[in-house]
């Protein structure tokens, strides 16, 4: 199942001024499902916007984009918002936990949206906050915040896990930890998860590895073999 | 300062333009409210004193108890201070439409010519047609509702039912040259007057010659000094007090020459009529001495015509006496007479007889001798013969002759005796007939003699009877005479009385009073005063709790703002700008909304707020137009205040911000700690939300600021638009409750005793009479009423029968309705303005004075519901104790059947016909003026409403906009994490409507007390504003503060679709 996620030809365009900035041009790939997927590139190359497009947050201008066999390019404001609801788990670099939820309630925050949302106290076990359910996220490290977040993001169970920088607010344990707990998730439970950071370094525990360059996808690769976060070091 | 650094601020400024806006809108409408509220009242003045300038408008009305001369009027004119003073005449005379209706009209002869010139005192201004020319012109002043039939080019008429009408008027038909519009009747209000149904339907301006007095009925007067001085103020009354002193003065001597010219006027008139008296004493006096004479004369001859009576008496008695002495005589001298002739006929018989005898003897002698003759002759002639004869023939010869001369003479004696008898007989039958003549002489005599007594009888009968008609005559003229005498006697009396009366009333004519008056005694210019006064009251309250409102937001946009911009404020001080330069930008960018907002809201509220409320007023007032004035204190205090409030805000927030390190500053800040809500504590409650509902309340406890500055600015809006509302109750109430609910009698007559029961009677018929329900008679005296904290004027007020007060006027607790008892022996019930400016209640001793002055302490035993007015109902038993006077009932409270215009209008006809009632005041007319006068309260009220919701609108606005432009990233979040637009606004719109609504419900509670408040404040003494508020008011304020929530949720949904989920990717500020 290469196609899970199918871009194709996905161009998204920003006026600035008399000029127009291609923010993505004409990027295309696919990812299968179950897989862990890094999308890495420098600042500014795309990443974002494809993280955007992906994520139901912006519409491409011309492409088409595919998730299951649906095509997620084209969709209204209201489609798009279901999908989001639905189909995507949103991971935050900066966790955007609501402060003035407990790691729970952030929790059940999500799964009450959900058609078949998992068990927020189960998924909470099972990131490893068991202890923290009723802690507000200023009580909470920053690993422990986003263990939270992708907690947020599991109950819902999504298609797949959008991750946007995991790591970037986190030390490197705890970044790792945080990893191992994507990657986890990933074989356990079999969810397409879907990185994108800056970090090189991460590619390496990535089933497929994309390389976004000047609003283009420059490479594609497979890792059959790929590193436990473990091994990984940067 | 560097360029890039003003960019800057205008990107900011661009970039966040809805806070902007949201800033200067608000202090658009805090200032522009306040400054337009306040500046309302000193630009009502400030043009109605202009106004009064440009109409040269008295400053001083002098009146006095005997009107004034030309001599005063000069005193006046030249008393220092006085600018011009000028003598006007003024009566009500009933006047006739051309279709017959009759009205009452004030009619105030003026001297045209100075009106026509611009240069009267009270000049008035032509609005249409001409000044008069002739006698026969007049003005008409400008109504409202002009009445049909005054336009210009009808005609007049002095109705003939006017009294004295001759005396008072020198022409009878009026033409209408103009309309008029007059400062001294700027008002709509109109004085009473005491003629025809009461009301003063028109204001007549004629030349003052029409007017027949040889006196003025007032003076005008303008003072020198009050020119530059603005009416309505202290500075202004002040000045003309000082006057009104030296105008008291000034009359404490000038009131002699009016009088001296009375007395002289009256003097003269007394002495003409002295003068008249005596000729006509005199005059009368003589009649009655020839009646006198007359009757004297009368009573001589009928002495006389009574002597002569009884003469006749006597000589008829004399006469009778006579006439049986003539009968007597008579009859015995007839008789003597008859006597006589029987005798002379006996003895004429006799001698007859001795005659015959005589005869016989002698015829034998004859006859012998005749026998013997022839012998003797033959012897003879034997002798002759001579032959001797014998002797014895011889001797019978001899024998023979001797027996023949003895026949002879026999014979001759007997002729002779013959002829006696003869004689005799002839005498006999003489006396015969003499005494048959006598006889019938004499019985004709009687006859004569009883005719002519008979006559003399019947004479005297008829003398008696003239003489008894005479005296009866003479008795009756005596009568008369004494009678008419005794009238005369006692017309003079009268008359000299009279004249002595009017020498005591001369002796005794009082030296006039003047009443110098200031504009505080004219009806337009007090109720002008006092209605800019309430408009001043309210903009006091009201605009300055919208300010705090306004303030309130702007302190925490402003605060806001500089805490949304740490990072940049840090990065700015990395840079190594200096903290001035940091603060200059907030500040600015305050600076500039606070000003635009000032400079806009002072342009619009200082125009728009007065001209509504003067346009308010002109329902009630003729006024010129408004004059619009920068109040610079008002605007600059308003616009300062706030700018400057900001301002400080923001170097607050600034300073607080800035006292950080930079590099803290630029980290994110951080987050604020969630917490436990108390509603966790209690399960029963915290499991049944739902989840959402949950947030919701953690996240509305957690944001206590933002929690308290919406709940605030909301109760803020809530408690202006229920306080508004909320007047209008209070004011609306008042007119209802008092006429409707507490006075159930519906028109009040005033009685005036002129000393006449027939007069008295009259009116008790009236009052009696099928115009009637039922009535009751009262004495009403205007008083006052003090503690040591407050005195103001009241009205005494004691019912003839105490237990019947309630049937006319309903005493009861405004709160609860529970009844007042008025049945105590000394019951003492006040109104409540009147029980809470005192500070009394029941129980309480206060202080009342009567009209006199003299003062007596009561104790109140209860007070009552009333909104107009203030009064204290005495029973009669403790005015007595109190003042020790009788009341005098010289008011009559009625239940009328007259229930239209016509039928009051009718009636009130009727009733001041009598003459002694002095008046009629039916409620339905007080109630009409009093709707008038509240009406324009309602359109100011309507302007607070219409500001309040803009404020609420503004206030939600920007409170919902700092609420989304806070959360921002949350709600990107939520958004990314699949959220519906209607979800997301759930989120965040459930929280603010439950802080609307709570600040809804805490206006509500907020708005009672600012209401109350603001209705204490704005009321008038005579007024006691309705203190609830409909139950109406209340939901409506709510409904429209939800309904702006909900509007502004609806507007703010665009903005909450417009943020952008990229957002939630970005690092927290």
């Amino acid at each position: 199942m290469d196609n899970f996620i199918t871009f194709d030809k996905v161009c998204k365009y920003y006026q600035m001024g008399p000029t127009r900035i291609a923010a993505a041009d004409h990027i295309s790939f696919e990812i299968g499902e179950g897989e862990f997927c890094v999308i890495v590139g420098p600042s500014g190359a795309g990443k974002t916007t494809v993280l955007n497009m992906l994520g139901g947050m912006d519409t491409c201008d011309e492409g088409r984009i595919m998730l299951d066999g649906a095509e997620i390019s084209g969709l209204s404001t209201r489609e798009l918002t279901r999908y989001r609801r639905y189909d995507v788990g949103f991971v935050f670099q900066f966790y955007n936990l609501v402060q003035n939820l407990t790691a729970l309630e952030n929790v059940e925050l999500a799964s009450e949206i959900c058609r078949e949302p998992l068990d927020p106290r189960e998924v909470l076990r099972e990131v490893g906050l068991q202890d923290r359910m009723n802690n507000f996220p200023a009580q909470l490290s920053g690993g422990e915040q986003q263990r939270v977040s992708i907690a947020r993001a599991l109950c819902k169970n999504p298609k797949i896990l959008l991750c946007d920088e995991p790591t970037g607010a986190l030390d490197y344990q705890t970044g790792k930890s945080v990893l191992a707990l994507l990657q986890q998730t990933c074989r356990e439970r079999g969810k397409t998860v879907v990185v994108i950071t800056h970090n090189q370094a991460i590619t390496a525990m990535a089933d497929r590895v994309i390389h976004i360059k000047n609003g283009q996808a420059e490479k594609c690769e497979l890792n059959p073999d790929p590193t436990p976060v473990e091994r990984i070091e940067w | 300062m560097k360029k890039t650094y003003f960019k800057n601020i205008w990107r900011e400024i661009r970039g966040s333009i809805s806070r902007f806006l949201a800033i200067f809108c608000i202090t658009a409408l805090g200032v522009g409210f306040l400054a337009g509220l306040l500046s309302t009242t000193p630009d009502m003045r400030y043009s109605a004193d202009a106004y009064y300038d440009n109409t040269r408008l008295m400053d001083i009305r002098l009146l006095s108890t005997m009107g004034f001369c030309d001599e005063d009027i000069t005193a006046v004119a030249e008393t220092e201070g006085i600018l011009a003073a000028e003598g006007g005449r003024s009566v009500d005379l009933l006047v006739e439409l051309e279709d017959g209706d009759t009205f009452v009209a004030r009619v105030h002869g003026v001297d045209m010519d100075a009106q026509r010139e611009g240069s009267a005192i009270n000049q008035v201004e032509l609005l249409e047609g001409r000044f008069p020319e002739n006698p026969g012109e007049c003005l008409v002043l400008l109504e409202k509702v002009p009445l049909s039939g005054t336009e210009v080019g009808k005609s007049l008429t002095f109705s003939a039912d006017n009294a004295d009408l001759e005396d008072t008027v020198t022409e009878t038909e009026l033409t209408v040259t103009g309309i008029v519009s007059s400062s001294y009747y700027m008002s709509l209000e109109r004085e009473q007057a005491d003629i025809g149904n009461g009301r003063l339907s028109m204001i007549l301006f004629v030349p003052i010659e029409l007017l027949n007095y040889d006196y003025y009925t007032e003076i005008y007067a303008l003072t020198e000094n009050t020119a530059q001085l603005q009416a309505f103020t202290d500075e202004y009354q002040d000045a003309v007090d000082i006057e009104v002193e030296r105008l008291e003065t000034l009359a404490e001597t000038q009131v002699n020459v009016r009088r001296d010219q009375i007395i002289d006027e009256a003097q003269q008139e007394l002495d003409e009529a002295r003068e008249e008296y005596e000729t006509q004493k005199a005059d009368a006096e003589r009649q009655l001495e020839e009646a006198w004479q007359e009757i004297l004369n009368a009573r001589a001859e009928l002495a006389a015509g009574e002597r002569d009576l009884s003469q006749a008496r006597i000589d008829l008695r004399d006469g009778r006496a006579e006439l049986e002495q003539r009968r007597v005589d008579g009859q015995a001298q007839l008789d003597a007479s008859a006597a006589e002739l029987e005798a002379g006929e006996a003895e004429y018989q006799a001698g007859l007889a001795q005659y015959e005898e005589n005869r016989t003897q002698l015829e034998a002698a004859r006859a012998e001798l005749d026998a013997a003759s022839e012998q003797i002759e033959q012897i003879r002639v034997l002798i002759a013969a001579g032959m001797p004869v014998s002797e014895e023939m011889q001797a019978a010869v001899d024998q023979y002759d001797a027996s023949l001369a003895e026949v002879e003479a026999g014979e001759a004696q007997l002729e002779e005796a013959r002829l006696l008898l003869e004689q005799t007989r002839t005498q006999l039958d003489e006396g015969q007939a003499a005494l048959e003549q006598g006889r019938i002489d004499y019985e004709n005599g009687i006859a004569e003699a009883e005719r002519q007594l008979a006559q003399a009888e019947r004479d005297i009968a008829s003398g008696q009877a003239e003489l008894e008609e005479g005296q009866a005559q003479l008795a009756e003229g005596e009568a008369e005479y004494e009678s008419s005498s005794a009238e005369v006697e006692e017309q003079l009396l009268d008359a000299e009385y009279q004249i002595r009366d009017a020498e005591a009333a001369i002796a005794d004519i009082e030296t006039p009073s003047w009443y110098v008056l200031t504009r505080e005694a004219n009806v337009a210019y007090v109720s002008f005063e006092s209605n800019a006064e309430k408009v001043a009251n309210i903009a006091r309250v009201f605009p300055f709790f919208f300010f705090l409102v306004a303030l309130l937001v702007t302190l925490t946009t402003m605060t806001r703002m500089v805490e949304e911009q740490r990072t940049q404020i840090g990065t700015l001080k990395a840079l190594g700008y200096s903290r001035g330069a940091i603060i200059l930008k907030y500040m600015l960018y305050a600076g500039i909304a606070g000003v635009l907002g000032s400079a806009v809201g002072l342009a619009i509220g200082l125009c728009l707020f007065p001209a509504v409320i003067w346009n308010a007023y002109s329902i009630m007032y003729t006024l010129p137009d408004l004059i619009f004035r920068l109040n610079p204190q008002y605007a600059l205090v308003s616009s300062l205040a706030l700018i400057l409030c900001a301002q400080g805000a923001t170097l607050m927030a600034c300073l607080s911000s800035l006292r950080e390190q930079p590099a803290l500053l630029m980290r994110p800040r951080a987050p604020k700690a969630g917490k436990r809500i108390f509603l966790e504590k209690i399960p029963f409650i915290w499991r049944r939300l739902k989840f959402t509902h949950k947030v919701t309340a953690r996240n509305l406890i957690r944001y206590k600021k933002r929690f308290f500055m919406t709940v605030i600015g909301v109760a803020g809006c809530t408690a202006l638009l229920l306080t508004g509302l909320g007047l209008r109750d209070s004011i609306n109430d008042i007119v209802g409750k008092q006429f409707d609910e507490l006075w159930l009698y519906n028109a009040t007559v005033v009685l005036r005793h002129d000393g006449d029961d027939q007069n008295d009677f009259r009116v008790q018929r009236l009052l009696e009479g099928e115009d009637f329900e039922s009535t009751l008679a009262v004495h009403s005296e205007a008083g006052h009423a003090q503690t040591d904290s407050y005195r103001g004027e009241t009205t005494l007020f004691i019912p003839r029968e105490q237990d019947r007060l309630t049937d006319f006027i309903v005493l009861r607790e405004r709160v609860g309705h529970e009844p007042v008892a008025f049945d105590d022996e000394d019951a003492v019930v006040i109104t409540e303005k009147l029980s809470l400016r005192l500070g009394a209640g029941a129980g309480d001793i206060i202080e009342v004075e009567n009209a006199d002055g003299e003062r007596a302490e009561v104790t109140v035993t209860g007070v009552t519901e009333n909104y107009v007015q203030s009064f204290v109902y005495m029973t009669a038993h403790a005015y007595q104790s109190a003042f020790g006077d009788e009341p005098e009932y010289t008011s009559v409270l009625t239940v009328t059947t007259a229930e239209t215009d016509e039928q009051r209008d009718d009636l009130a006809t009727r009733l001041l016909s009598a003459s002694n009632i002095a008046g009629v005041q039916f409620t339905a007319t007080t109630q009409e003026s009093f709707e008038e006068m509240l009406q324009s309260i309602n359109t100011i009220v309507a302007v607070i409403i219409v500001s309040a919701a803009a404020l609420a609108l503004v206030v939600l606005y920007n409170l919902t906009n700092i609420n989304i432009a806070e959360r921002e990233k949350e709600l990107a979040t939520i958004k990314v994490l699949g959220f519906t637009r209607q979800e997301v606004a759930a989120y965040i719109f459930r929280e603010t409507n439950i802080l609307a609504f709570f600040g809804t419900l805490c206006g509500l509670v907020l708005g009672i007390y600012l209401h109350a408040f603001v209705v204490q404040t704005a009321e008038v003494d005579m007024v006691m504003f309705g203190r609830e508020i409909a139950p109406i008011s209340y939901v409506l304020s709510a409904v429209l503060t939800m309904a702006f929530a909900l509007l502004i949720n609806l507007v703010m949904r665009r903005s909450l679709a417009r943020i952008n989920m990229v957002e939630s990717l970005k690092a927290p500020e």
